[in-house]
């Protein structure tokens, strides 16, 4: 008769294993080593509509090394990196407000969900009709596709906070803003992390977005380009770059939010 | 019953309600300046409102809670809490956890690495100065919560089941080593526990309470000596009082048949 006890146990135990470094190195590396090998095969039998993995490196290194690509990273950039600090900003300060004030929650939360549930594509015209194609309607657009995950992840911390780590501070006497100190902000800190990370992924999504569709500038501008001139290995480059570009910003949060909330390493294996 | 001029706390016809469910209602209640009062009642009866109320934590709908003569109606310097699930910031050290009172006060920095050394001593966890509470037992995390109201030198600690989520060894370790640091520096306690046992080991006094709403069934004196050590544990006066009290919780008023449940 099979031990089902046992079992449930097993499979506990293995979704809180922490493998090896070296093991998830190398699972990353094969997984990486087998979608080259498919983009390599699928490139070679479409032809020019598809190039290989091969040829899109070296497209890559053409349009970096004298094409348009890096004056265009300049220009993405500033973009991304104010959407993603009015992200932070407003996020963290918007969410701790929503939580902890019930006059502004009861005021402004439904709009928010409204706001989240509407795509921001469809808001484009409007935006472009009241504020323009400027850099500041861009980080409207931007920040509106990215804000969510700081914003309700703050407010879902800052709302859970267990009523004995409160206690406590009440009977040892804490003052309002030792409270935020001690307690608010170290508690609500990992689910502001968790946010941060997934903005800092959908706040490029956000900036290639308004790019596009706000009189076509920065990276997006090189996209549209090869896509106009119908090259796919120019394509396939930039987005291959956009993607590496990603894949190294999340990196960037993940050791940051090690960092920050070092103190539950542990308790979350 | 202690003399009103030495008691410590007093609670007068304290009513409580939530909503419509009335918690306490005329609840009388002295406990001494280093008296242990033991309170011991039926799950859900108030025990957890009533050290709430002492505490600031909770207001009262009626009656009154003084403190040395002082009015309780916010938290109080001179009152400590240790709580039933220890209440330990993750985010903070053991040292840090501990300091956390003293630091809240501004103590000078030399006065609470001394302060705080000496409460680590007390509950025997140096050498865990730099450990977070997820990686120490239940044991040693209770141990921290003790020594984080002890190191406030409070007039009156507050104890709501502190033991309960305990393993049973440990839970009679800390128990003694509980009585031990009370002989060395004596003060005021509330102690609420489930066990009838731990009540009459840790009191002078063992108050039993019914619900709802809340009142004071029966009080026993507890005139076992001090300073109490394992042998208590076995004395016919220990026994005796165990029973008495397991009697005043379980007896049906009126009637004389026990309900067991
Ligand atoms: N915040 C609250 N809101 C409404 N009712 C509450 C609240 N806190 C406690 N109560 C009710 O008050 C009564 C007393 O609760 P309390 O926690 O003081 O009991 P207790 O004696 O400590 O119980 P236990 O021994 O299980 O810890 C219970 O009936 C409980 O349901
Ligand atoms: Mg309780």
């Amino acid at each position: 008769m099979p031990d089902t006890t046992r079992s449930f146990g097993a499979r506990v135990a293995r979704f809180r294993t922490v493998n090896a470094w070296w093991i998830q190195i190398a699972c990353y590396g094969a997984s990486m080593a087998l979608l080259v090998a498919v983009w390599e095969a699928l490139g070679n039998s479409f032809g020019v509509l598809f190039v290989p993995f091969s040829t899109t490196v070296v497209r890559l290194w053409e349009l970096l090394h004298s094409g348009p690509l890096l004056p265009a990273l300049l220009v993405s950039g500033k973009l991304y990196l104010v959407t993603l600090t009015i992200n932070i900003v407003v996020g963290v300060g918007l969410g701790l407000a929503l939580a902890r004030v019930s006059l502004i929650a009861a005021a402004f939360e439904r709009y928010i969900f409204i706001l989240y549930a509407t795509p921001t594509i469809a808001l484009v015209p409007f935006i472009s009709v009241l504020f323009g194609f400027e850099f500041g309607p861009r980080v409207l657009v931007a920040v509106l596709i990215s804000i969510f995950p700081i914003l309700l992840g703050t407010m879902e911390g800052a709302r859970s906070i267990p009523r004995q780590h409160l206690d406590v501070a009440a009977i040892f006497g804490s003052t309002e803003r030792q409270l935020w100190r001690d307690v608010i902000v170290p508690y609500v800190t990992p689910y502001a992390m968790s946010g941060i990370k997934q903005s800092i992924a959908l706040s490029m999504a956000g900036t290639l977005v308004a790019e596009f569709f706000l009189n076509p500038d920065g990276v997006a501008a090189v996209l549209l380009q090869g896509t106009t001139i119908v090259d796919s290995g120019w394509v396939l480059a930039v987005t291959l770059f956009i993607a590496i570009i990603a894949v190294l910003l999340v990196g960037i949060g993940e050791l940051i939010e090690r960092y920050l909330v070092k103190w539950r390493k542990a308790s979350v294996g | 019953m202690t003399e009103s001029a030495q008691a410590r706390l007093v609670v007068e016809n304290a009513c409580l309600r939530y909503g419509a469910l009335d918690v306490l209602a005329g609840l009388n209640l002295t406990v001494g300046s280093t008296e242990i009062v033991s309170i011991v009642g039926p799950s859900g009866c108030g025990k957890t409102t009533l050290l709430r109320c002492v505490g600031g934590l909770n207001q009262l709908n009626g009656g009154t809670i003084h403190i040395d003569g002082q009015r309780v109606e916010k938290p109080l310097p001179s009152v400590s809490m240790v709580f039933q699930h220890f209440g330990l910031f993750p985010w903070k050290s053991l040292w840090s956890n501990i300091a956390y009172g003293l630091k809240l006060r501004h103590r000078p920095k030399d006065e609470i690495a001394s302060r705080v050394a000496e409460a680590i001593e007390l509950v025997g966890l140096k050498g865990f100065e730099q450990s977070y509470p997820h990686q120490l037992s239940g044991g040693m995390q209770q141990r921290a919560g003790l020594a984080r109201a002890l190191v406030m030198e409070p007039k009156l600690l507050l104890m709501d089941e502190p033991f309960s989520a305990i393993d049973a060894q440990t839970r009679e370790q800390l128990q003694f080593e509980m009585l031990r640091i009370w002989d060395r520096r004596p003060t005021a306690m509330m102690f609420v526990t489930h066990a009838i046992d731990e009540a009459v080991l840790m009191g002078d006094r063992v108050v039993v309470l019914a619900g709802r709403p809340a009142h004071v069934r029966a009080v026993r004196e507890v005139n076992l000596p001090r300073p109490r050590d394992r042998s208590v544990v076995s004395s016919p006066e220990f026994i005796k009082l165990r029973e008495q009290v397991w009697h005043d919780l379980f007896d049906q008023p009126g009637g004389t048949q026990a309900r067991v449940q």
